[in-house]
């Protein structure tokens, strides 16, 4: 293990840099001018998105995805297919661009080099599942940011273990219960997670009751607001329990080991965080909570979706992985090797994405997407025979 | 006999040759003596400053053998006093800094009364009264402390009262509102009034619109600055090892002024803080400022037989009695190149002042003060002063760590606050007529360029655990906010553009909205529960979207942050025990908008009225003066 003598060698000094700068700018335009020209050609064949299609059967009441489902309805609220259609694509790839830009910012003031920040972004962008996301699905999108927003205080809590961290990891778990009943259950562990990272809170029960209280109280805060709009909606506040009572009253046995195969075929890249806790020297002190959990949370999807009754697609537990994984390696220093490493396995990621049969069924989308590459077909290419 | 040649500027050597004729007399011990001597050299301070803030010799023997040396002869000014017609009050300043004044006029020659003779002395005479046209008698320095106080007596206490207004009128609040505040005011209130009586509907959606957005705003404001506060990264931390490696013999004269009145209870428990401070006593100045006319604290005081490292300041009586003002009164005498404040019952911890220096010298030149954090000893005693201590907990743990690595002006706390006495008195010191001079102070600093930081030294206080007490206190703090945001706002495109864009709104989410939102909330809680409980109104049609749903917000929402920002303040301090208390914040927000509206009152009707706190009431300062006099 590296001492903190190696660490402050490796970091250099620090330069103070501004978010604003033009390549961040850059990057935001480039990629969310991409994506809504990408969107906006699948539209024209005549694809209808699928959050789209769930707004019109009227399901999604039932998904308990607060945040998406607010916005959806929203636009909803619109007169027609078309607008609708095109606001959430907007919407959707105006939210990547400043995603990604931040991604950028960040993975820059983390000691990346220009090309490798470029590369990542790349790969990322290159995934079918992210296409996908951006374009056809972007119900899982608060997920995605969930995810993303944990691993660094995760990882706060695990090195600096301020106040701040306790605060910022309380205030994240509400986006899991606005991301939708499966993820809510990650909320009690996480919580009780971070009780224990205080060192006070092993040793004092009263410290740990505090401690409790302040992960979960902003969940609760956040439950009474979903209360108070419901109300003012004038519905029965007991239908908020109606996506709860569903996903969780029926328990089921699916088929684990698929599951698990797509999480790993779609987002092989999760070696990343696992060969950090073994690489031999880090240039900072090893943090193994924040580098598991990137595995761990996206695994617990992958598990939950088998065995809790919900419409969670198959692809959203390796897309939430490669959110968890870029948004440690942004808060993570790590050797030039890992992180070549992380690159090679992002492009990886995104090859299985085209190459591995596809385990979502949307081949509408598949078609309208191929049909926009010069020389493409919509015809299924052999490399997905499954479909 | 009273001439005294050039060649008698005795420098170091005179010192020791009055040590020895001390020792010679009996009057100081050879190991005293040993210890002073290194001491002195160890804290670079004179050899009388250390033996005398010691107590280990009386100032008037010591300089008594100081005038024996020169062969000169010794005056107690209290006996002999100074003849007013040879001071200048021009001089004024000179005299205590100085340690010299015109005694008295001889045979056509100035008597010059000084508690040695330097070349500085000669070249100050020189220039008042000519080469060879005066002499020098000895006296001491508390001589000349106290007599030129009286002798100054009303132009000091005018000086304190009405300084800033004669310089700066504009930055004080002896006028709660100027002719074109008033007249502004007036106008909108009329226009107001004409518009609910032309477009009510228009007027009652835009008012309650209005609002709503200035909840939701200071809410967003309260959330970024505790989430910014409570990063480590925004304390200023100075550590131990900082400490340690301090040189005492670096270290400046420190001015501690301690305003109090009517407080003889708890002198001993202030002064055994005050002896406990880390810090060179020769190079202590402690000033305990009190009314003249509180003869009890006065005698209290003297009864403690205090070292010399302390003085008694008398204030003499005038309007308006106000804690800044006491304090203006004694920074004229004061020596420090910093100063601080303590209230009477301040335990502060014993190492603040090293760690005001050691942030003094590691900040930018504008630094001009730092704020220790305050919190309290007796946060257990009861519903009040739990719910009290969260609230200072979030204050000065999270909202001004926030301020200050927002870079915008931080409202100072009353007591605790380090200056450089230079740049106090460049801005003015303290505003008199202001009821929160401090949280005044805190936007005049940064008004005229100077910065303020936050260090990690706490003092504790006495939480006031008495309800009638508690409204009192508070209503003198609002009102004070009311003062300050008035007298700022009275330029506001000056203000604005003194304190940048930040500072500005800053100012107006920190200083301005709090008492607003306060008056506010009853008749906002009032609307609701006519709308939950009793369905008697419906008030629906005040709220059009997007407005309802941000009413919402901040009623469910906004609110409930609120009390969880009050819950995780108690975290920093580790006072487990006061999280689950604090879910009942909102029952303290009940009490404040009480006295938000006594404030408002007495904003109208006695502004510059000082609501007095009572201290020593709680159980634990009783039972530490108990043990304190049973010199445990």
């Amino acid at each position: 293990m590296s001492s903190m003598a190696d660490v402050s060698t490796a970091a250099g000094p620090v330069r103070v840099r501004r978010f604003w700068r033009a390549s961040t700018i850059a990057v935001g335009i480039v990629v969310g001018t991409l994506l809504i020209a990408l969107t906006i050609g699948v539209l024209q064949t005549g694809y209808v998105r699928r959050d789209i299609q769930v707004l019109l059967s009227g399901q999604d009441l039932r998904s308990g995805g607060w945040l998406s489902r607010m916005v959806v309805h929203a636009v909803g609220m619109l007169p027609n297919l078309a607008q609708q259609q095109l606001v959430l694509s907007l919407l959707a790839s105006a939210t990547s661009g400043v995603l990604f830009a931040a991604l950028y910012d960040r993975l820059r003031r983390n000691g990346w080099y220009a090309a490798g920040t470029i590369a990542v972004i790349a790969a990322i962008l290159a995934h079918a599942g992210t296409l996908y996301t951006f374009t056809a699905w972007s119900t899982a999108i608060p997920l995605f940011i969930a995810f993303a927003v944990l691993i660094p205080f995760i990882r706060a809590l695990e090195d600096v273990g301020d106040v701040q961290a306790a605060i910022g990891l309380g205030m994240v778990l509400p986006l899991l219960v606005l991301a939708g009943p499966t993820p809510a259950l990650l909320i009690p562990p996480l919580a009780i997670g971070a009780a224990l990272a205080d060192p006070d809170a092993r040793r004092d029960p009263r410290a740990f009751i505090a401690m409790i209280l302040v992960a979960t109280l902003p969940t609760l805060i956040v439950i009474f607001g979903i209360l108070g709009y419901t109300a003012q909606a004038g519905l029965n506040p007991l239908d908020v329990l109606v996506p709860y009572v569903a996903t969780y009253g029926r328990l089921q046995v699916g088929n684990m080991a698929g599951s698990i195969a797509t999480l790993t075929a779609f987002a092989p890249c999760l070696v990343v965080p696992i060969a950090y806790c073994f690489w031999p020297a880090l240039p900072e002190r090893r943090h193994i909570v924040s580098a598991l959990a990137v595995v761990a949370l996206p695994l617990y999807l992958a598990v939950a979706r088998v065995f809790l009754n919900t419409a969670m697609p198959a692809l959203t537990p390796p897309l939430a992985l490669i959110a968890a994984m870029v948004s440690w390696l942004a808060v993570v220093r790590l050797p030039l090797g890992l992180r070549i490493l992380a690159v090679v396995m992002l492009v990886v990621s995104a090859t299985m994405s085209w190459v591995t049969p596809m385990l979502w069924d949307d081949p509408a989308w598949r078609g309208a997407m191929l049909e926009l590459v010069p020389g493409g077909s919509a015809a299924p290419p052999a490399l997905r025979p499954s479909l | 006999m009273l001439g005294a040649s050039r060649q008698q500027t005795l420098g170091d050597r005179l010192h020791l040759e009055v040590a020895k004729l001390l020792i010679e007399r009996k009057l100081v011990t050879l190991t005293g003596l040993a210890n002073a001597m290194r001491q002195a050299a160890e804290w670079r301070s004179s050899l009388a400053q250390t033996l005398i803030a010691s107590g280990q010799v009386r100032p008037v023997d010591y300089y008594r053998v100081v005038a024996e040396i020169y062969g000169l002869p010794f005056v107690d000014l209290s006996q002999d006093p100074i003849d007013p017609e040879v001071t200048e009050i021009e001089d004024r300043a000179d005299y205590p800094e100085r340690n010299l004044v015109p005694w008295r006029r001889v045979n056509g020659r100035t008597i010059l009364a000084a508690t040695e003779i330097t070349a500085e002395h000669f070249d100050w005479a020189d220039a008042r009264y000519g080469a060879d046209n005066y002499d020098f008698v000895i006296t001491s320095p508390f001589d000349i402390l106290w007599e030129t106080q009286k002798l100054f007596r009303d132009w000091d206490s005018f000086f304190a009262r009405e300084a800033l207004f004669s310089w700066k009128p504009e930055h004080s609040a002896k006028q709660t509102m100027t002719d074109a505040q008033r007249g502004a005011g007036q106008l909108m209130l009329a226009a107001l009034l004409v518009a609910f009586a032309i477009v009510p509907y228009q007027m009652a959606v835009g008012l309650m619109a209005a609002v709503t957005s200035l909840y939701t705003l200071t809410f967003a404001f309260k959330f970024v600055l505790t989430f910014i506060g409570s990063s480590r990264k925004a304390d200023m931390e100075i550590s131990a090892e900082d400490i340690a490696s301090l040189e005492d013999s670096e270290l400046p004269v420190y001015t501690v002024l301690v305003p109090m009145y009517k407080e003889a209870e708890v002198l001993p428990l202030l002064t055994r803080a005050l002896k406990g401070l880390d810090y060179p006593p020769s190079k202590l100045e402690v000033k305990l400022v009190l009314e003249e006319d509180d003869l009890e604290t006065i005698e209290a005081a003297k009864a403690l037989k205090l070292p010399g490292t302390f003085e008694i300041v008398r204030v003499p009586p005038s309007q308006p009695k106000t804690k800044p003002k006491a304090c203006n009164y004694a920074l004229q005498f004061s020596r420090g190149e910093f100063a601080t404040i303590y209230d009477a019952e301040d335990q502060p911890e014993p190492d603040q002042l090293k760690k005001a220096v050691i942030a003094f010298r590691r900040g930018d030149p504008n630094l001009a003060c730092v704020q220790g954090r305050l919190n309290y000893f007796n946060r257990s005693e009861n519903w009040l002063t739990r719910m009290f201590t969260l609230e200072y907990s979030q204050w000065f743990d999270f909202l001004l760590p926030g301020l200050d690595w927002l870079k915008v002006p931080i409202p100072l706390g009353g007591t605790s606050n380090h200056f450089k006495l230079a740049a106090l008195r460049k801005v003015g010191a303290w505003d008199p007529y202001n009821v929160t001079e401090d949280a005044d102070l805190g936007i005049r600093l940064a008004q005229e360029g100077f910065t303020v930081g936050v260090i990690n030294s706490t003092t504790y206080e006495e939480a006031n655990g008495v309800l009638p007490s508690w409204i009192k206190q508070r209503s003198r703090w609002i009102k004070g906010y009311m003062q300050t945001w008035l007298v700022h706002m009275r330029h506001p495109i000056q203000l604005w553009r003194s304190i940048g864009t930040k500072g500005f709104f800053a100012f107006q989410f920190f200083i301005g909205a709090p008492p607003f939102t306060m008056l506010l909330a009853p008749v906002l809680w009032v609307m609701t529960l006519l709308i939950w409980f009793m369905h008697l109104t419906n008030f629906g049609w005040l709220f059009p979207e997007p407005f309802r749903t941000m009413a919402l917000f901040n009623l469910v929402v906004g609110n409930l942050f609120l009390v969880y920002f009050g819950v995780i303040a108690a975290l920093k301090r580790r006072y487990y025990d006061l999280v689950p208390v604090g879910i009942l914040l909102p029952a303290y927000w009940v009490l404040h908008s009480i006295a938000a509206y006594k404030a408002f009152w007495q904003l109208i009707y006695n502004p510059h009225y000082w609501e007095k706190t009572t201290h020593g009431t709680s159980k634990v300062t009783q039972s530490a003066l108990e043990a304190a006099k049973a010199g445990k």
